[in-house]
């Protein structure tokens, strides 16, 4: 009372401002913390935002590459015994006697006519155009696969942390080199006179061993050629359905980020609150300890007065 | 170290002159402090309803690009459909053609002409069929979903077209039929070819069994077109429905944010009113008092 606090009044209102003192501190520094924690938040949902992005790029980028060689290689296959069969039916008509007996041999049904002499008024020069087209076919599907190649080489190149991180046994860097010279795929490896088929379209002397082929390549290497282009097609069939199966590896992967993502999201929303919370009272304290500071002058004043 | 010395304080109001000063400040003090006290209720009120929008814009967002993401896949998987037909439908056409003569009959084989479109479009069918399953295994569900969405008119055909889908979808060729036409496409051999060549049987495209099957498997490519221009149809009026109510949440948002401001104006004036009254009370009592200790002391 020296001082002149002459009553219990003053007492109860500093007493209150230095609790909401204290509780505007403590409400600051849980805003704070809380601030941190949504920033780490906000950094962690970011990043899974990246990844969940990424990931549907990679599935796009997939299944638009699994489209486009299913119709790219749809062609192919429609088309794929047509200069073969020219070829056998020319070869067919030199031989009919030696082939027929092989072919026929134990084998019941009707057959059509085998003459196809009206056809061809130069049956050599119609036989070196199918062989051309044969050849030119299967340089046309190499290029097609090698255009694969190339973009998912990229793709790969530029998504592998990530694409490991997905499914590492499913897809891999050299899923698309199957048809490259120095590949070592066994069903390519394991073709009759591979070698002899590959000298057509890799290496120094294509040109020369393509005109060779004209007039040197037997009736079996011709088949071994579309052999190879077939062995070149299942492959890529089978290329894309893994592409498919790590397309739905993916997909499974996304519905998890995406629900991970909704548990961010909400605790980002919670947090968010919570700091806008802790903001409030903070404000409220600082003002309650500003407000009974001056009913406290107020009292004083009122204490002088009487 | 002290920053206000109450003993100086309390100096400073017994002075009779310095009280109505002081007073008019300390009024002045409380006045302000219980403005702030409701204007950071009013902010963090509107604030975290602003909030909240702001949430749900970004959660809206989100789920618009998930979708505008697929919905742009739409158009490429329409697209190889189309092409997928148009190439099959060509090569019908060009090989119905070269089998008018002897030399171009023996070419053309059912197993080139058929098994093709079989084999690819039956060994991808589990997508299609998964999602047919997915629209309607709650059918109540999607009949709402129609309802929300589409025009009567379309959702009739639309609720028409899903409850006979799956019967449509029903596999063409078996398992092992399927294999089979995987090792005549890609493994036949010289021995093959050349049978293929002479055999009526084969070469006879207009009857049969894989006749048959390319025909069904070719209905069925028309009905998933079917499919993708519904999906197509979905994802264009759910797009715009989120748009919409992006748009709504945006007009929320600027709207919630000029009440604050208005609020806050109107509060402060308020308590201005207040504040007024209560200062010309209490200036009124100290005059009052004042003049009453004058008389006392006259």
């Amino acid at each position: 009372m020296r001082r002149g606090l002459t009553n219990n009044v003053s007492f109860i209102f500093i007493l209150i401002v230095s609790i909401a003192t204290l509780f505007s501190y403590l409400s600051d520094q849980l805003a704070i913390n809380t601030e941190d924690k949504l920033r780490k938040s906000k950094i962690e949902y970011e990043n899974h935002l990246n990844k969940l992005y990424k990931y549907n790029a990679i599935e796009t980028f997939i299944l638009q590459t699994d489209i486009n060689t299913g119709i790219n290689t749809y062609s192919f296959i429609l088309k794929r015994n047509f200069y073969i069969k020219q070829l056998l039916i020319i070869e067919h008509e030199k031989n009919t006697s030696n082939l027929l007996k092989d072919v026929l041999k134990n084998e019941k049904g009707e057959y059509a006519s085998t003459s196809s002499d009206n056809f061809f008024s130069k049956k050599d020069f119609s036989a070196n155009n199918i062989k051309w087209n044969l050849m030119s076919e299967v340089y046309d599907l190499i290029a097609t696969i090698e255009e694969t190649y190339i973009l998912y080489d990229l793709f790969y190149r530029s998504n592998e942390k990530d694409i490991k991180e997905i499914a590492k046994q499913i897809m891999h860097k050299d899923l698309f080199s199957f048809y490259r010279s120095e590949s070592q795929e066994p069903s390519i490896k394991k073709l009759k006179g591979i070698k002899k088929t590959k000298g057509l379209f890799f290496g120094s002397g294509t040109i020369d061993n393509q005109y060779d082929a004209l007039d040197n390549f037997s009736i079996d290497d011709w088949v071994n050629v579309y052999r190879y282009k077939m062995v070149l097609l299942k492959n890529l069939k089978n290329k894309s359905e893994i592409m498919t199966k790590f397309s739905d590896t993916l997909a499974d992967k996304n519905l998890i980020l995406d629900e991970q993502q909704i548990t961010l999201f909400s605790k980002l929303r919670e947090l968010n609150g919570r700091k806008n919370f802790f903001i409030l009272f903070s404000v409220v304290f600082q003002v309650l300890a500003l407000f009974f500071l001056l009913l406290l002058f107020k009292n004083l004043l009122k204490t002088q007065s009487n | 170290m002290k920053f206000l010395k109450i003993a100086l304080l309390i100096e400073y109001f017994k002075v009779a002159k310095n009280k109505k000063k002081a007073l008019l400040f300390i009024n002045t003090g409380i006045f302000l402090s219980i403005f702030a006290l409701s204007s950071a209720f009013i902010s963090i009120y509107i604030e975290n309803k602003i909030n909240d929008f702001e949430y749900e814009h970004a959660e809206l967002s989100y789920q618009k690009n998930y979708y505008q993401q697929y919905h742009a896949l739409l158009p490429v998987a329409s697209g190889a459909l189309n092409q997928m037909k148009i190439i099959q439908k060509d090569n019908e056409h060009f090989s119905t053609f070269i089998k008018l003569n002897p030399f171009g009959n023996r070419l053309v084989s059912k197993e080139d002409m058929y098994l093709p479109i079989i084999l690819d479009f039956q060994s991808d069918k589990e997508d299609i069929l998964e999602m047919i399953e997915e629209f309607t295994e709650d059918m109540d569900y999607l009949k709402l979903m129609l309802e929300s969405y589409f025009t009567e008119e379309d959702k009739k055909y639309y609720l028409d077209m899903f409850i006979n889908l799956e019967k449509k979808f029903l596999p063409v060729a078996s398992a092992e039929e399927l294999k089979d036409y995987t090792n005549i496409i890609y493994e036949s051999d010289h021995n093959t070819l050349i049978r293929e060549t002479i055999k009526l049987d084969s070469l006879n495209i207009d009857i049969g069994k894989f006749l048959d099957q390319s025909h069904k498997t070719q209905d069925q490519i028309e009905e998933f077109g079917k499919l993708v221009y519904f999906l197509d149809h979905f994802y264009v009026v759910v797009l715009l429905d989120m748009k919409s109510q992006i748009n709504e949440i945006n007009k929320k948002i600027t709207l919630y944010s000029s009440y604050e401001n208005k609020i806050i104006i109107i509060a402060f004036l308020l308590q201005l009113i207040v504040f007024i009254i209560i200062q010309f009370f209490e200036v009124s009592s100290i005059n009052f008092a004042k003049s009453k200790k004058r008389k006392r002391s006259k």
